[in-house]
């Protein structure tokens, strides 16, 4: 599969077509997973071998849907720009969205730059149903989903997709991509290398994967967007006891390290400062233990969040004083 | 046990003349198939199976039709417009539309959403026609643009989604010859067409049947309407030879009957008649020898063995002795002889010897002379009461 870069794919696109395709490339970002931009590949021509370049008008998209990656094949006629494309949807023959939820494809504008991208999007949300018809091949994986649905939290921010039954096995498999309602609004500003690059919203994706239609082995697995990645130093993916955060005030980086109990909530996490700048007469990292801080385990998470990073607030003038008192450079 | 098969077939210059059409053409291309659909319906016996029911559907497709561009009978939402497909077919009917293609470069060999839904309002449109889909994918073989590849794959609805019919091409040479021909060959050529229609009512008549095959019908009606004719008089005469055997039946039980009757008067007869039956003869010979001995002429006797005189006969029987019992005579006649002399006997005695030897004479020498003189006594009448029987 040859993964081309935006300008190269839009230089070998018809010119008729680029501007539909420009903003595919460059502003696509469709479904939970906006992190990651829409790809395109295989690009192909309608026309001859002997007709001049550059002249391609079909290629494949790469669209990221609950933890999958689609790849559907986009064609249009180069020699007839105005008319809407079409689409092959993969390895899913059986959907067959009805035109009449397709509005951008009825009345289809070639003038309009977006017209193919918000044509995408909608039959990303025809596509998203029909994975939800699926499920109800499975009780179980459907009853899980209709929970999901009836939370506010989740209702709205959620991608189904129900696998393929295995032909050997009989065994459906399926995959929950869930947007977790996290507040990032008072996470620090995303440090790049490359400041130019957007790294998109900042958001936290929690995909359930059911290997079986009982939903007896599940694997959850969670994704943060670069910003908050970058944020986080690093974390326990499998039990989530653990996480170290580098945060930063007033120009001072600091390290946060968390420890959830055996019996979190009932026992109180423990919070381990460490300075990235000052050592030890041991050689270690300056650190300073913290296990009495407010908190109550009748808090929710964010409301737990919320307490911590007030009293990171409060504390790390303190932390640093001490740091820049005990510690060596 | 019934299959269900449909194939479709194309000729190779049909096929071929489509291809080159669009091969090179600068876009996509899309058209309208012109055709004919045949059922056949095959009844296979194997020795695991007695009844196997093949119901085959072949698709013959005689001609295409190019649209000048795509898009140009349906719209944005595939909705397919009739009068534009009128005015693409121009002298076609509608009803030869037997499915409609798609040339797409480059692309693979799955049905669009496009096509789908084309296809789907195609149906709509026409839901009494079986159609297909033909898709063609010419693409580069290799790399260098050397070496190029057409593939073709025809799709059809059957019921819950689009699958794959095989294509056969039909050209003037088939590899499988073992076969017989069941249906006729498909793709004829336009003037082929216009040959055939003009002599075609030489042989064939208003509703497509063969005309020998008519008059051979004809005949054959003739033939029936003949032998009801013959049936009906067979049958007369088969009712009547039945009338007659029963009328036969019915004489045959009356002769039976009058016969039975007969014999059941003559059993009776006889029934009575198994009570002695009276020797008239005798009963004459002793009246004549002995008129007043009525006794002698009795049938019955007691247990004693003495006449029953109430029993015995006094009818003249009016036989005539002389005639019936000459012999009766002979001896009266010898009685009154006895009675004038009683040398009469010698005289009897040598009548006698005369008479055989009269007997010696016709009578063959060889037969021997049994008899000795025969002496014939006679007596009187008066001499005894017994009877001699």
């Amino acid at each position: 599969m040859n993964s081309l870069s935006p300008e190269v794919a839009l230089s070998r696109i018809s010119p008729e077509l680029r501007p539909l395709l420009c903003s595919v490339v460059r502003n696509g970002r469709v479904g939970l997973d906006s992190t990651n931009c829409l790809r395109i590949t295989d690009l192909k021509t309608g026309c001859t071998s002997l007709t001049p370049g550059p002249c391609c008008d079909r290629f494949k998209l790469h669209i990221p849907y609950a933890g999958e990656t689609l790849k559907w094949d986009i064609i249009f006629n180069a020699s007839d720009p105005e008319l809407p494309p079409d689409f092959i949807f993969g390895e899913d023959a059986e959907f067959l969205p009805e035109p009449s939820e397709l509005p951008h494809l009825v009345a289809w504008d070639a003038a309009d730059p977006e017209c193919l991208l918000q044509l995408v999007k909608e039959l990303l949300q025809q596509y998203h149903q029909y994975q939800c018809q699926r499920l109800r091949d499975s009780s179980r994986l459907l009853f899980e989903y209709d929970s999901l649905l009836e939370d506010p939290n989740y209702g709205r921010s959620m991608e189904i997709y129900a696998g393929r039954k295995n032909s050997w096995t009989g065994e459906f498999s399926a995959r929950f991509l869930l947007k977790l309602p996290v507040d990032f609004s008072n996470i620090p500003i995303y440090l790049l290398k490359d400041t130019a690059l957007d790294p998109g919203e900042d958001v936290a994706l929690l995909s359930v994967s059911f290997e079986d239609a009982e939903a007896t082995q599940v694997f959850p697995k969670l994704f943060l967007s670069p910003s908050i990645e970058q944020g986080v130093v690093e974390y326990d993916a499998v039990g989530f006891t653990k996480l170290t955060l580098l945060l930063m005030w007033k120009d001072f980086c600091f390290l946060v390290h968390v420890d959830l109990p055996l019996y979190f909530p009932r026992d109180q996490p423990t919070l381990t400062f460490q300075s990235i700048y000052h050592f030890t007469s041991s050689g270690q990292l300056y650190s300073q233990v913290q296990k009495s801080y407010p908190y109550s385990p009748r808090w929710d998470g964010n409301e737990m969040a919320k307490r911590a990073k007030a009293y990171f607030k409060s504390f790390i003038p303190q932390f640093q004083e001490g740091a820049f008192a005990n510690g060596k450079l | 046990m019934e299959e269900y098969s449909t194939t479709v077939r194309v000729s190779g210059f049909v096929l071929g003349s489509l291809m080159f059409q669009h091969l090179n053409s600068d876009s996509d291309a899309e058209g309208l198939f012109i055709g004919e659909s045949l059922g056949e319906e095959n009844s296979k016996i194997t020795d695991s199976q007695t009844d196997h029911i093949q119901f085959v559907h072949t698709i013959n497709i005689q001609k295409h039709v190019t649209c000048r561009r795509t898009h140009s009978f349906y719209n944005n939402a595939c909705e397919v417009d009739k009068e534009k497909i009128k005015q693409i077919l121009s002298n076609f009917k509608e009803e030869n539309v037997i499915g409609w293609y798609r040339q797409r470069r480059n692309s693979s060999q799955q049905m669009t959403l496009k096509e789908q839904l084309v296809h789907q309002n195609l149906r709509k449109v026409w839901p009494h026609q079986e159609l297909i889909f033909l898709l063609l994918t010419p693409s580069d073989g290799t790399s260098s643009g050397s070496t190029h590849r057409l593939e073709y794959t025809a799709f059809i609805w059957n019921g819950s989604q689009y699958s794959s019919v095989p294509v056969s091409i039909s050209n003037l040479g088939m590899l499988d010859q073992h076969d017989y021909w069941r249906v006729s060959a498909t793709c004829p050529s336009l003037s082929h067409c216009q040959a055939v229609k003009k002599h075609r009512t030489k042989f064939f008549c208003s509703d497509d049947d063969l005309r020998e095959v008519e008059k051979v019908s004809d005949m054959n009606d003739a033939l029936l309407d003949e032998m009801k004719t013959v049936s009906e008089k067979v049958e007369k005469s088969e009712r009547l030879v039945e009338k007659l055997q029963a009328d036969i039946t019915e004489l045959k039980e009356a002769i039976r009957k009058r016969k039975k009757k007969h014999q059941d008067c003559d059993d009776i007869e006889k029934s009575t008649s198994n009570e002695p039956k009276e020797n008239l003869l005798l009963c004459a010979a002793l009246r004549a020898l002995f008129p007043n001995a009525p006794s002698l002429r009795t049938q019955t006797l007691t247990v004693q063995g003495f006449p029953v005189l109430e029993l015995c006969c006094s009818t003249d029987h009016g036989i005539d002795i002389p005639t019936r019992l000459p012999l009766v005579l002979e001896p009266e006649r010898g009685m009154r002889k006895r009675k004038a002399s009683r040398g009469g006997l010698l005289k009897q005695k040598s009548h006698v010897t005369g008479m055989s030897n009269k007997r010696k004479n016709t009578i063959d020498p060889n037969e021997s002379d049994s008899g000795s003189d025969t002496e014939i006594e006679m007596t009187s009448p008066n001499a005894s009461n017994s009877p001699v029987f």
